[in-house]
Formats: C-alpha cells, sequence, structure tokens
C-alpha cells in the first residue's frame, strides 16, 4: 500500500529513515531541488499511509541523438519497506516516463560493492554497460557500474552492449 | 563598464577572490592593500577587503569601509555590487542587499540590477516591492517572463493576506494572466502559463475549474507525472463535492494499481461522504441505497484482493481502513452498524494478513494503523490467534538462511507489547524474552537488517526501567547490547542512533563523536537529528568541540539558505512557479529552526567565555551582530521544530503516544528557554561592555543595559519557577539530549553573574553622578568566595559505607561545565567593570592638593607622596583593586574545582554496574565480553572530559 506522488522540499525534513541507509548519500538543499524543479516527474516518493517516507526515485532526462536516455541519479528504500518490490515498481515507473519522454534506453550507475542492488538491476533487465574507474570518492572511494537497460526505441538494444574496457571518472558525461 | 573594462578587473581581482575561496583571508586583506596601492581608486577591492574582515570577525572595520562606500547616487559595476552583496549575507544584513540594488537602479536600471533587486525583496518576501520591479522589468525589457513574475508576486501576496487575496489579489492575478495568454499564447516548451493558472485556481477553491483544468490535454504539460495528475483530479472532484465521479474515476483504475493508497483512500472517503450527504433518515430507501454503496465498495475491495497478486497488500489494508472511517463516521445508518457481514470479522482478516505478510517487515506498522479499532476482546483473540499462529510457524522446519521465523518472533512479540499484553508479564518472563532475543541477534548467520530490529526491540523493556525504576545496571546492559550489534553490524542504523541517544545522557562525547561520522549524518540532517547530540558536548565542558560543532552547524543553515534563494531564483527563470512556493516554506522553516537559533545562541556564548581575548571583540560578540544594524532580534515565540523524533521506532501502547508529544511540547519550550537565557545572559553582558565602547551613543548604551540586565533577570525568574530543582531529563528512549536546564538555574550561577550585572547597571550611574563606587557594590571577597565554594561543590554525596552509584561521574562533569561557564561569565563582568571606571572614574587626583609646580627634589617627593596618598584614599582606586581580588577569588575557584576532578579520579567507586547479565544464562557471555572495553571507552571520555575542563581553566583563569 503506497502513494506515489511528487517529492516536495518538506520531505527533506524527514527522509532520516530512507537516507540513515549506508548507501545513501544525503546531498545539499541545492542537489534535490533541482531536480524537484527540472525534473519534477522524475522525482517521486513512495509514502505509507502512516505518512512516513518508504522509498525515493530521483532522476533524470539528458543526451543527444541516439544517446537521448532516462537516468535513475538515486533510487533508495528505507530499510523497513524493504521486500515489497518497492525498488522494481519505482523503476518500472522512471522507465515508462522515459518511454513516454521517448528515450532510447535508461541508465544508473552503482557502487561495485553494492552486489544486492546489482542483482536487482539484473532481475529487472539491466546489464553493466561499463565499469567507471574512481567515481564515488570521499569517504568509501569506489568503481561504479553504468548499468542500463534498452527502451522499445532501441528494439535491437545497441545501447546495452558492453564496453570491453572500464573508463575513468574524467571522462564520463 | 564595458566587457572588456571587467574583464581587466576580473584579472586584477582573482588573486583576492582566491585568497578568500581557500578561506585564506589575512592573505586576502594584503592582495586587497596590494591592489590598492597601484589602483587605490578600485572600489571592489575595498569592498573585498571588507568581506575579508567580515569573515575575520572585524564587523566594525568592515562596516567603516562598506558604510563610506555604499551611498546614495554611487554607481558600481557588477563585480562590485556582488562583493556587497557577499558582505551584507555574511555579515547577516539581508535588508542591506535591498537598499544596495534600490540605489543601483537610481543610477543604472539595468536589467541585471532589477532582477537581483527583484531576487532581494523575494528573499525578504517583500512581494508587493518585487511585484512592481517586476512590472518595470517587463514594461523596459518586454519579455513576458518578467510579466509572470509579477502575477506570481500577487499570488504570493495572495497567500500572506487570504481574504484580501480572494476577494481582490487572485481574481486579479487571474484576469492578468489570461489577458497575457490571450495577446501572446502559452509559451513553447514552458509550463509557466499552466503551473500559474492552476496554482491560482487552486488559490481560489474553484475545485471544479481544478479539475476541468487537470482533465484537459493541454495540462499534459504540466511538470507531474501522469498518475499525478489523474489523482489530482480526483482530489478536486472530492474537494467539490463531486464523490460520484471521483469514486468513479478511481474505480476505473484501481484494478491496474491495486496498491495505489490514494485511490483506495479516495474510494473510501468518496463511498462514505455519498452516504453522509443522503439525508439520514429512518426510511428504507436511505438504508437501502447506503447498503448498497456499502455492499459495492466490499465487492471491489474482494475482486481486486483476488485478481492481484499475493504480494499486494493494498486490498487487505482498505478493509481495514473501510471499518475505521466508517467507525469515525458521523453518519449511523441503521442496519449498518455491524459491517463484519461486509468485511468480514477484524479479528480474522487480521490474522489472515499476519499469515499472508508475516515476512515482510512492514506487516506490523501496517496493523498498528488499525489497532486502535480492536475492543478489549477482539484484541484478545486476537492474541490468543496469534499465538496459535506462532505455534504452528515454530513447529516448521526452517531451511538455512530464511529468516521468516525470526521475522514471526519479531511480529508476535511487537504485537504483544502494542496490544499491552506485555505489561502484563513479570519482570521474570521479560527476562526471559530478552535472553532469548539475545540468542536471536547473536545467531550465526543472522542477516544486519533483522539483527537491527530485534536489538531495538530487545532494548525495550531495559529503557522502560531505565525511564520508570532508574534501573541503571539495565541501562548498561543496554548499552552493552547496542554495542555489541554496532560494532560488528555496518548497515543498522538504529542501533548506532539509540546508543548516540543513551550517550548523550552519559556525557560520552569521544563515542558520540565517533557514530555520528559513522551515520554520515549531513546537511539538512543536522537540523532534523541535530537534538540527539546538542548540547552534549557543552554540557561535558568540552567547549572548543561545543564551538566547532556549533560552528558548523551555522555554516550548513547558511549554505542551505544560500542553496534555496539560489533554487528560488533559478524556478523564477524558468516559470517554474509550482516549486515557489514550498521552497519558500522550507526557506522559512530553516531560519525560524530552533535548532539553528539554539546553535547560534551556544555558538556566540562560549566563544565570547572561553576563546575571545579582546575585550572590544568580545563585547561585539557577546551583543550579537543583528541588533546594531536594524535587523531584526530572535522572535523566540515563532521558532519551530524540524526534529525527527520518528527514526527511533517503538511498540508501546497508544499511551505512549501521549507520553511522546508532552516530550517533545516540554524539550522544544526547555530548547528555547536555555536558548533564550543564554542569549538574554550575552546581551546584558554585551551592554555592560558597549558602555565603554567609543563608538556608541552613551544615552542609548546606558538604556539597553538596564533593558538587557531587567529582560535577563526576568527570564531567569521565570525559569526558575518554570523548572524547578526537582526536574530530571526526559528518559523516554525517543528523547534529545538533555539540556539540564533546571540543574543550571537552581545552581546559583546565572544568579551571581545577574549580581555583577546589576552592580554594572549602579556603578555606572555612580560613576556618571561624578561619583566614585564603594567596594560593598560588588558585595565584599569572602561572600564571593563563599557563593563559589557552593558553585564548585561537585563531588557526588556518599552515603556511609556505600559504594557511589553507577554513573555517578556523570553529574559533577555537568556541575563543573556549568561552575566554569559561571566562573567565565563574571570574569567578563568584573573585565568590563573595570574597564568602566577607568573610561568614566573623574577627580581622581593627579596632583598632590596645596601644592602648586614642585620646587627641588625635596618638594617633589613630597608631592608624590602626597598623591599617592591621596590615591591611596581614592574609592575608585580601592574599587580597583577590590574587582582584581576578585579575579584571584575567581582563579581560585578554577583551581579548587581541578583539585575536584583529581580527587574524584582518584576514587575508586566504578562507573558502571558491578552486575552484568544476570540471570541471562549463556547470554550472559555475550554482554560480559563487551563490558572490559566500554567500560575503558566510558572512562576515556569521562577523563577527556575532566582534562578539556583543566586546559580552560589553565588557559583562561
Amino acid at each position: 500500500m503506497t502513494t506515489l506522488r511528487p517529492f516536495d522540499v518538506d520531505d527533506m525534513f524527514k527522509f532520516n529513515n530512507v537516507n540513515l541507509d549506508i548507501n545513501t548519500e544525503t546531498y545539499g538543499f541545492q542537489f534535490y531541488l533541482h531536480y524537484m524543479i527540472n525534473f519534477p516527474e522524475y522525482y517521486q516518493v513512495a509514502e505509507h499511509p502512516n505518512g512516513q517516507i518508504m522509498a525515493y526515485v530521483m532522476g533524470k532526462i539528458e543526451g543527444r541523438d541516439t544517446n537521448w536516455h532516462g537516468h535513475v541519479t538515486a533510487l533508495s528504500v528505507a530499510a523497513d519497506y524493504r521486500r515489497l518490490g518497492l525498488a522494481a515498481y519505482m523503476m518500472e515507473y522512471l522507465e515508462k516516463t522515459s518511454e513516454a519522454r521517448n528515450a532510447y534506453f535508461v541508465d544508473l550507475f552503482v557502487r561495485v560493492s553494492n552486489t544486492v542492488a546489482i542483482e536487482l538491476y539484473k532481475k529487472l533487465g539491466y546489464v553493466v554497460y561499463r565499469q567507471i574507474l574512481g567515481y564515488y570518492t570521499g569517504e568509501r572511494d569506489e568503481d561504479a557500474y553504468d548499468m542500463r537497460k534498452s527502451l522499445s526505441r532501441d528494439p535491437e538494444k545497441k545501447a546495452m552492449v558492453p564496453l570491453s574496457h572500464p573508463v575513468h571518472s574524467r571522462d564520463v558525461d | 563598464m564595458s566587457k572588456a573594462e571587467l574583464a581587466v578587473l576580473e584579472r586584477r581581482l582573482r588573486p583576492i577572490y582566491d585568497s578568500l575561496d581557500s578561506h585564506n583571508y589575512k592573505k586576502a586583506l594584503t592582495e586587497c592593500d596590494k591592489v590598492l596601492k597601484k589602483h587605490p581608486a578600485t572600489v571592489a577591492a575595498k569592498v573585498l577587503k571588507a568581506l575579508g574582515l567580515i569573515r575575520l570577525d572585524r564587523l566594525a572595520e568592515a562596516m567603516d569601509i562598506l558604510d563610506v562606500l555604499d551611498v546614495k547616487g554611487a554607481r558600481h559595476d557588477e563585480l562590485t555590487l556582488q562583493a556587497f552583496v557577499h558582505c551584507y549575507r555574511d555579515s547577516n544584513q539581508h535588508k542591506r542587499v535591498i537598499y544596495l540594488y534600490e540605489r543601483a537602479i537610481e543610477v543604472d536600471p539595468s536589467e541585471q540590477n532589477m532582477t537581483q533587486l527583484f531576487m532581494a525583496y523575494s528573499r525578504e518576501k517583500m512581494y508587493k516591492e518585487q511585484q512592481k520591479i517586476a512590472m518595470r522589468l517587463f514594461k523596459d525589457v518586454g519579455s513576458t517572463t518578467y510579466y509572470y513574475w509579477s502575477v506570481m508576486s500577487l499570488f504570493l501576496q495572495a497567500r500572506e493576506d487570504k481574504e484580501l487575496g480572494k476577494k481582490m489579489l487572485l481574481p486579479l492575478a487571474e484576469k492578468m494572466c489570461k489577458t497575457q495568454i490571450e495577446k501572446t499564447n502559452y509559451t513553447e516548451g514552458s509550463s509557466a502559463e499552466l503551473e500559474l493558472e492552476l496554482l491560482i485556481l487552486d488559490g481560489q477553491e474553484k475545485w471544479k475549474e481544478c479539475a476541468e483544468f487537470v482533465d484537459k490535454p493541454r495540462a499534459i504539460g504540466l511538470p507531474v507525472a501522469p498518475h499525478n495528475l489523474v489523482e489530482k483530479g480526483m482530489e478536486y472532484y472530492m474537494k467539490d463535492g463531486q464523490y460520484n465521479l471521483a469514486y468513479e474515476l478511481a474505480v476505473g483504475v484501481v484494478e491496474t494499481m491495486p496498491d495505489n493508497w490514494n485511490l483506495w483512500r479516495i474510494l473510501v472517503a468518496s463511498t462514505i461522504r455519498i452516504i453522509e450527504k443522503m439525508a439520514p433518515s429512518q426510511n428504507k430507501e436511505y438504508q437501502e441505497g447506503a447498503l448498497l454503496l456499502v455492499e459495492k465498495l466490499s465487492e471491489l475491495i474482494e475482486k481486486v484482493q483476488q485478481k492481484s497478486e499475493f504480494k499486494i497488500r493494498g486490498p487487505y489494508l482498505a478493509s481495514f481502513l473501510t471499518l475505521k472511517v466508517f467507525g469515525e463516521s458521523a453518519a449511523k445508518v441503521p442496519g449498518l452498524e455491524d459491517l463484519t457481514p461486509h468485511f468480514g470479522d477484524i479479528v480474522e482478516r487480521m490474522l489472515v494478513y499476519v499469515r499472508n505478510f508475516y515476512k515482510k517487515p512492514i506487516c506490523f506498522t501496517d496493523l498498528h494503523m488499525y489497532f486502535g479499532e480492536l475492543n478489549e476482546e477482539q484484541k484478545q483473540q486476537f492474541l490468543k490467534g496469534l499465538t496459535s499462529w506462532m505455534n504452528d510457524i515454530s513447529s516448521e522446519e526452517q531451511v538455512e538462511g530464511d529468516e521468516s521465523k525470526v521475522w514471526a518472533i519479531l511480529l508476535t512479540e511487537r504485537c504483544r507489547r502494542a496490544l499491552g499484553d506485555y505489561e502484563k508479564k513479570t519482570s521474570e518472563d521479560h527476562r526471559s524474552l530478552f535472553q532469548q532475543f539475545i540468542a536471536q541477534i547473536a545467531a550465526k548467520g543472522r542477516s544486519e537488517h533483522a539483527q537491527g530490529v530485534l536489538c531495538n526491540f530487545a532494548i525495550s523493556h531495559l529503557w522502560d526501567a531505565y525511564r520508570k525504576e532508574n534501573d541503571l545496571e539495565k541501562f548498561y546492559e543496554m548499552i552493552l547490547l547496542l554495542e555489541f550489534v554496532a560494532t560488528s553490524n555496518k548497515t543498522d542504523p538504529l542501533c548506532k542512533l539509540a546508543l548516540v541517544r543513551a550517550y548523550s545522557s552519559l556525557c560520552i562525547t569521544g563515542r558520540i563523536t565517533a557514530l555520528w561520522k559513522v551515520l554520515d549524518i549531513k546537511s539538512v540532517q543536522n537540523d532534523t537529528l541535530g537534538y540527539l547530540t546538542f548540547p552534549v558536548y557543552e554540557t561535558s565542558g568540552r567547549f572548543n568541540l561545543a564551538i566547532i560543532n556549533c560552528s558548523q552547524l551555522s555554516i550548513m543553515y547558511d549554505q542551505s539558505e544560500k542553496e534555496i534563494q539560489d533554487s528560488i531564483a533559478q524556478a523564477y527563470r524558468q516559470g517554474k512557479f509550482t516549486a515557489i512556493p514550498p521552497m519558500t516554506a522550507a526557506s522559512l522553516k530553516l531560519r525560524l529552526s530552533v535548532q539553528k537559533t539554539a546553535a547560534e545562541v551556544m555558538n556566540r556564548y562560549l566563544s565570547s567565555l572561553f576563546v575571545l581575548e579582546d575585550l572590544d571583540q568580545t563585547t561585539v560578540t557577546l551583543w550579537g551582530d543583528d541588533d546594531p544594524i536594524g535587523e531584526t532580534r530572535i522572535d523566540w515565540s515563532k521558532l519551530v521544530d524540524n526534529r525527527d523524533f520518528s527514526v527511533l521506532p517503538y511498540t508501546e501502547t497508544p499511551e505512549y503516544e501521549k507520553l511522546l508529544d508532552d516530550m517533545k511540547k516540554r524539550t522544544f519550550q526547555e530548547l528555547i528557554d536555555i536558548s533564550e537565557l543564554r542569549s538574554t545572559m550575552c546581551r546584558a553582558l554585551g551592554a555592560v561592555g558597549r558602555v565603554t565602547m567609543d563608538n556608541m551613543d552613551p544615552r542609548l548604551a546606558r538604556v539597553q543595559l538596564k533593558m538587557t540586565v531587567i529582560e535577563f533577570k526576568k527570564h531567569l525568574e521565570y525559569c526558575c519557577k518554570e523548572y524547578p530543582s526537582f526536574l530530571i531529563p526526559s528518559k523516554l528512549a525517543q528523547s534529545p539530549a538533555p539540556q539540564h536546564l533546571s540543574q543550571w538555574v537552581h545552581s546559583g550561577g546565572p544568579q551571581m553573574v545577574l549580581e555583577y550585572l546589576e552592580a554594572a547597571v549602579k556603578l555606572v550611574e555612580i560613576l556618571d553622578s561624578g561619583e566614585h563606587p564603594d567596594v560593598e557594590l560588588v558585595g565584599t571577597r569572602t561572600e564571593m568566595a563563599k557563593k563559589l565554594i557552593k558553585l564548585i561543590e561537585i563531588q557526588p554525596k556518599r552515603n556511609e559505607n556505600e559504594p557511589l552509584p553507577p554513573f555517578w561521574i556523570v553529574d559533577p562533569i555537568i556541575k563543573s561545565s556549568r561552575a566554569l561557564q559561571t566562573i567565565a561569565a563574571i570574569q567578563i563582568v568584573l573585565q568590563f567593570i573595570e574597564k568602566l571606571v577607568m573610561k568614566l572614574v573623574k577627580n581622581v587626583p593627579t596632583t598632590a592638593p596645596g601644592f602648586g609646580k614642585p620646587k627641588g627634589k625635596k618638594e617633589k617627593k613630597v608631592a608624590e607622596e602626597a598623591v599617592a596618598k591621596a590615591l591611596e584614599e581614592c574609592k575608585a582606586v580601592i574599587f580597583l583593586e577590590h574587582i582584581r581580588s576578585k579575579h584571584v577569588e575567581l582563579r581560585y575557584a578554577g583551581n579548587f574545582l581541578h583539585t575536584h576532578f583529581r580527587q574524584m579520579m582518584a576514587y575508586e567507586d566504578k562507573n558502571v554496574p558491578e552486575k552484568v547479565g544476570e540471570g541471562l544464562g549463556k547470554a550472559q557471555v555475550v554482554l560480559q565480553e563487551m563490558a572490559p572495553t566500554i567500560e575503558s571507552r566510558l572512562q576515556v571520555s569521562f577523563l577527556n572530559a575532566f582534562e578539556d575542563m583543566h586546559t580552560t581553566i589553565k588557559s583562561r583563569f
């Protein structure tokens, strides 16, 4: 039982149960507000009937020509609301939104150590397109996988053909 | 200034910018001087110099520079204006940004300057002014963007004045919007017009029009996801009273979205509204109509439940929601008093829900919302059913790695606790359950999530014992168990948060800092979760850490405010008007945050007492940088509570909710009161210093001194009354770090500070009348010594032949910290008093009475001796000597305090309970193994607190 609604600035004052997760980064206001202003339909919050935030997804649409794609910036589910299929539900939502915007594919970056998330994305049809060296910096420096899933505009799934070599984060847009 | 000239200027200023960006402010000042030596007329360099001074906390010098340059008629280039804005923002003089640009557009009404002025008005919520400037921009530049800014300004004005908004402002905005759209049509690729139209309709509560608006094909241009738009439409129909329509729309999509809570909410609410709308009567038609609607809803729930996948919880919960909503409704339909035939027996349905969803961690949270619908008998039935089901589950074989049973146990025990069954058990039962939970926590292969939830539940009864009976042994067991999990469990935040909470009442600052870092608390989380650690560094006497903590908080608030304002500006520029009101509300929420104010006041207070050396700088800091400039002072009644208390979950009975609510209110008020006490003390202390300052209006300084001392006195009296000495900090597991306001106001410390402040007021009067003060004005040295001895009486009272209780050292730490604050505050008043005497005293003998110019060595010697004698007899000199002797008393007090520290550290009494985990069987080992490490950690923390306070004593007194 979930309400999927647009992100509200006020959510930042009550998203601790989600953001206390070790793999979820907390950013400054500008980061969240940038997505709220520019990509509101890509920024959705799942709310429990008791008012708690269960999960949120934030993303955007970007790129040119065949690189026009939806990007998942963050997807996080609070520990107590896991195993309900929320992540899959929200990813499906984001894919549909990207389909409606005529995108070729959806991509996302994930820590190489986050095996649970990687497995989930694989289940949802994503493949590891490339490894990005030194993508995560700070307390826990780490590489990222760039995972992709083609949408109906890319029937031959060209976007999903993996690169044979890793790339450095400075060479990524 | 041309682009080329600007580029030259920018190149010239580059070294200054670089130094400022790298926080090297002294170097920035040198770079400014270098530029000004070569190009003395570079105003931007002067303003940047002022910025460097502000960042070095030399506000007065900075203002001297700025006040000369920021004057009517002065024409400044873009870079200089930007530098001014930074100066005013950094020194919290936001209104001056407005004045700056108001003057700027008088000499240069460029689009850039007017836009900046618009944004400055927006920051200050001066919507009327921003509307005018937007209209002027539209007329001058001709862009419709600015026209819509003007319309948005009207909308925002209407939000401030609802009545005028409905009558005049919103209809005007609607008309303006319509006229412009007719003229220029909708802007391609922009949602500006659509967003404004809907905001204005919504603001006027024209629900029907709103619903029609979102139904139009053009509404797809709104920045809203399609499903959100459909739901928005239904909400509008509900608000418009078109319940049938809302119901039909919801029915149309619920089968495809069976887990959508909004749809079920609308379906249930519309059904009950339709029934309520039907004329209530005994007649058959009404009863049949109502029955039909209930049956329709019941069938729908059943149908969707059968059609949807097993894991979909929506239809199941919809039936609970229906029972709840019907129970709360005023419409009592004959024949529908009992809904069991339509929605089934609630107990049965709940047990079905348990069977279907017990493996999901959410199962308890879902059910918990509807426990209020059960009567006592039903509660017992449910618990009985639950026990029977649990027995079945227990007998099932468990596959390795499958944690279903653990979740079943958790669900059962959480329900028992929430339904009051737990309270009926004996303490032996509780102990036995605790033992079982420890075994589950320590079981091999336990997932980190389950381990965290198990631990969170296991400690509930330990918190109970601590809260209700002050059982410190159980409290320590809780810490040991939490540490056991927190040490090995990387992903669970619950145990770490609970530890921070427990340690905050024990002054364990070292571990709190480490846990906070592991939890990675950042940005806005410091506002919503800051209550868990604030003000533990202050109460622990670790003043430098407290100052660093508060400074970091202040930086976060400034940065957040800047980011929100930049985002609002971005939203205006892109015509994303819907985003503006919530961002404005968030900005206000941060500005008025009680945590923000508390941290800022604490920073001012502790920096003045323990860091600053220069008395003038101390005066400025104590007084605060708000008032001299004329910006509004803290309005304590408007502060808001952003604290997020939901992070530590609980499973208690509904009575606990009341305790929580009460705790939230009381701790919020206590945080306000203690911050106001610190603030009024700072202001009163600063006011004494201001009388000695040359750049102050003497009359104003005296009035302010009297007023602020009265304010401090009144608030102190209020706190003494509201926070009696027997009051102890809240002990709920969710409570914030204790403020210990009661301890402070009854320690005698603030009263001592007040005495000296009142003496300062009298002293000024005496000196102004040309008289000299008597030593009695500030009391004798012995009187002071007596009070100080009482203040530093920090050792715990011992019952004969009995060891001190566990954690006995915490109380002396808090008392010592507060005693040091009092000593430091008195030291400052005494320094100000000395300065006052030196500045204001008149008639001090400089020549011996009866002597002319001394002739010869002998006469000169006699004259000198006469002056010395006269000086010795001069009251002012004697008074100053007396004040100096008081400083010595303060030093003694500091040294005695340190002696007490040393004595206490030599006590043989342990700080932790002797017995740990008794009666827990094998589970005791888990706790005992943790004990030595934790005990030494606690000891180190206590030692650090005393060492830090010793350093303060050595360096300050």
